[in-house]
């Protein structure tokens, strides 16, 4: 549990999608990186904190949403390899992921089949 | 012959000779005389003449006819002073030969006739003649007619007074002198007007006190003065400094000055406030640049530019967004890319710009075609562009609108407005209803699945839970639940919520009034924020007195509170944020400050608006009600709320309630 590509990030503004999503994955056995906007994120994936292996990202946000912060860490040669999933309540998330080059989109609210599956696809599994 | 006495010899012989010789000489002496006299009357331009000691005129020479009219018959034995005015003649003559006697000549310049009466000027020397002993024998008269002289000096005179009356009243250009090294000489109206100096205050100064201290470090005011005395004159424009201290944008000329010999005497200078001018420019070319970016930043419209053969030249995001080319995909390339191919095969883009060269415009709704092949429902306008000198085609501006949404809608409309027994104004209002109803249900539907998802992940955690660790304490479920139990009370809150809406459009706000005490009801909201507060880093503070009582509905002043509060949060995460409640006798008054984004001047009237939001969906979600029914909350119990804000300094919003409402018989929408 002590492997770096345990932690888990999940970007969101509001804070009970955050803490449900966090509990879950700690439920899972990851370590959840909490972050309240893009800003934060990029932030946190500056310091000096363990990278994770997946990144959740919700697309409506204050100060900087998903679409700016996927622009920044695409542009940062330390970050643009971690895989992006978008979560979006968005009508058009798809299009959306699409066109911001994401490996996954999920739809809210989230089906934890698929939210499970989709981890488990950039991050090692932890437990069946 | 000299002065000098002559001694005669006593030799017959030597005094013969010496008689010859005397004779010789008074001979000589004689054709002298002549030769004089004849070149006296022959000069013409000068009346010479001369008068006996009385003033009688004894001879006549060609000038003074010439300038005076009368022959020498005519006038030889007559008074002189017949040359005068009647003003002067009675006087000025006796005069005249008096002072020639005392002071052996006298001279003037001053009015005489001619015999005809004529008037001139004349220029007169008189001498007084006298003989070896010193009697007065009479004068001799020299008279030159100056009117020709003096009409030119005047006209001369008038012109110069003419031109310094001009200079000094120009207004508008400061016109001035340098000498050679700079210093002011001469001063005018303009140059105090656009200066400020007085011609008291400047003359006499280096005129390097116009210039700007830089300008004057770099020994600009010395580059000025060698230019224009290196090629004759000088221009520039650039920033001067008036007496204030003051800029303005000056354009300057000088010209060297020399006089008839070459000699540089100084330096003529003409300065002009341009500054009106270059703020015109500058608005101009800012207004170019504004323009130029509000283009490029319209998303709603494709608006780009087409050479004269219908090759892309420019790209604006609304174009992006419409076409789906990115601008470095489409520049360069012909635009019938965006017809269908049976369009392109009917020679229909060539069409449309042959009628817009020749028409100045042409425009229609047609189907276009997107990047991805979808076809679009389109009006395009095509406006061709003209030199506006030369009227030769310089190229198009395109402007394209995507008409599938309107098009649907106006179907709708159209409908809707068959039932309603077809009324344009109607039809016009039953499209905006739907536009907004389809707007406000899109952004309901978003704000709806937020505490859904959370509702979901909660009960699924649960689930997992009982799952994976069916053994494990029960306090994890419990809390879960709690969880979602709050999730159901958000998505209860948002129905009330779209209800209230609901029943404020159809004048129905329900009021339920109680004794509260509102320092207690901000404490209890404000401690529901303050893990919210605390997660953004922001500092939030409550000032409330221990209590404040009134007459209120509960749920609705929570709501007043929250919506509030929430605002501030969301928009000015991190920023310190102040609560404030406090009362007067009868009226209660609570402030929220934020120091975060702010509102635009022009978004403060509707911001209290239905659906209105002042700021992007995509940044900040929100049903854009929330201020709607704060404010119509505020309304119904009798207060009011006014919001004071710009863009960047943060937002503080006052509300004041009396404590005790009687308002609700006043607003038709609230019925208790």
């Amino acid at each position: 549990m002590s492997e770096t590509n345990h932690f888990v990030m999940i970007i969101d503004d509001d804070h009970d999608i955050r803490e449900s999503v966090a509990e879950i994955l700690v439920d899972l056995g990851y370590q959840p990186i909490k972050a309240i906007n893009g800003r934060d994120a990029i932030d946190r994936l500056r310091s000096d904190q363990p990278k994770p292996c997946v990144i959740l990202l919700d697309l409506m946000m204050p100060v900087m949403d998903g679409q700016e912060f996927r622009e920044v860490q695409q542009k940062d040669a330390t970050l643009e390899g971690i895989p992006v999933v978008v979560i979006s309540a968005h009508t058009h998330a798809d299009d959306l992921a699409r066109k911001m080059a994401v490996a996954a989109a999920i739809k809210k609210p989230i089906d934890l089949d698929q939210l499970m599956s989709t981890i488990r696809r950039f991050c090692p599994e932890i437990r069946a | 012959v000299g002065n000098g006495a002559y001694f005669m010899s006593d030799d017959p012989r030597a005094a013969g000779e010496e008689l010859a010789s005397l004779r010789r000489q008074l001979e000589e002496s004689r054709r002298n005389e002549e030769r004089t006299r004849l070149m006296v009357e022959s000069v013409k331009d000068y009346a010479i003449f001369m008068l006996d000691p009385s003033g009688n005129i004894l001879s006549w020479n060609a000038g003074a006819e010439r300038t005076k009219g009368y022959t020498a018959s005519e006038i030889i034995g007559k008074h002189f002073s017949i040359f005068y005015p009647e003003e002067t003649k009675h006087q000025h003559p006796r005069e005249e030969l008096e002072q020639a006697v005392r002071d052996g000549r006298y001279e003037e310049e001053g009015i005489r006739l001619r015999k005809n009466g004529e008037r001139f000027w004349a220029h007169v020397v008189i001498t007084a003649i006298f003989d070896r002993e010193g009697r007065h024998l009479g004068f001799t008269k020299v008279t030159r007619d100056i009117t020709e002289r003096r009409a030119a000096e005047h006209a001369l005179r008038l012109s110069e007074q003419r031109f310094s009356v001009l200079v000094e009243s120009v207004r508008d250009y400061a016109i001035f002198m340098l000498d050679p090294t700079g210093v002011v000489l001469s001063w005018n109206t303009g140059a105090q007007r656009i200066k400020q100096y007085s011609a008291g205050e400047i003359i006499g100064k280096h005129f390097s006190v116009f210039y700007e201290e830089k300008d004057r470090l770099r020994g600009h005011p010395a580059e000025v003065l060698q230019a224009a005395l290196d090629n004759g004159a000088y221009g520039e424009e650039g920033w001067r400094v008036r007496k204030d201290g003051t800029r303005f944008w000056a354009g300057v000329v000088l010209t060297t000055l020399r006089d008839t010999s070459g000699r540089h005497i100084g330096f003529a200078k003409v300065t002009r406030d341009l500054t009106e001018r270059r703020e015109y420019e500058e608005n101009l070319r800012q207004s170019e640049e504004r323009l130029r970016l509000m283009i490029e930043s319209v998303k709603d419209y494709a608006i780009y530019m087409l050479d004269v053969t219908g090759n892309v030249a420019t790209w604006n995001s609304g174009a992006t967004k419409i076409k789906g080319y990115t601008a470095s995909e489409i520049i360069g390339r012909h635009f019938s890319i965006f017809y269908p191919p049976e369009d392109i095969a009917a020679g229909r883009p060539a069409r449309e710009l042959r009628i817009a060269a020749a028409e100045g415009r042409y425009e229609e709704e047609n189907h276009r075609v997107r990047k991805n092949g979808e076809k679009f429902w389109a009006n395009t306008v095509l406006t061709a562009l003209y030199d506006p000198v030369t009227q030769e085609l310089r190229g198009f501006v395109k402007v394209t609108r995507d008409l599938t949404e309107r098009r649907k809608y106006e179907q709708e409309a159209r409908k809707a407005a068959e039932q309603a027994g077809g009324d344009q104004a109607r039809a016009f209002e039953a499209e905006k209803a739907l536009r907004h109803r389809d707007e406000f249900i899109s952004v309901a539907a978003h704000e709806l699945r937020t505490p859904l998802t959370a509702l979901t992940l909660k009960i699924q955690g649960v689930k997992l839970g009982m799952q994976h660790q069916p053994q494990a304490a029960p306090a994890k479920t419990v809390e879960r639940l709690d969880g979602a139990l709050r999730q159901v009370a958000r998505l209860s809150e948002l129905v009330e919520r779209l209800l209230d809406v609901s029943k404020l459009v159809r004048g129905k706000l329900a009021m339920n009034l109680e004794p509260l005490d509102l320092a207690a009801i901000a404490r209890h909201v404000v401690d529901d924020f303050s893990e919210q507060a605390h997660e953004t880093g922001t500092k939030l503070t409550l000032d409330a007195p221990q209590s404040l009582e009134g007459q209120w509905d509960r749920s609705r002043l929570e709501q007043v509170l929250v919506n509030l509060l929430g605002n501030a949060l969301k928009y000015a995460p991190g920023k310190p944020i102040e609560v404030k409640v406090s009362g007067t006798a009868d009226r209660v008054h609570l402030v929220v400050a934020d120091q975060g984004i702010g509102i635009a001047q022009q978004d403060l009237g509707r911001i209290f608006e239905r659906f209105e939001r002042a700021v992007p969906v995509r940044k900040y979600g929100g049903m854009g009600l929330g201020l709607y029914l704060t404010k119509n909350i505020i309304d119904a119990h009798g207060g009011t709320i006014r919001v004071e804000s710009s863009p960047g300094k943060g937002a503080t919003f006052e509300v004041d309630l009396p404590r005790r409402t009687t308002v609700q018989a006043h607003d038709p929408r609230v019925n208790a």
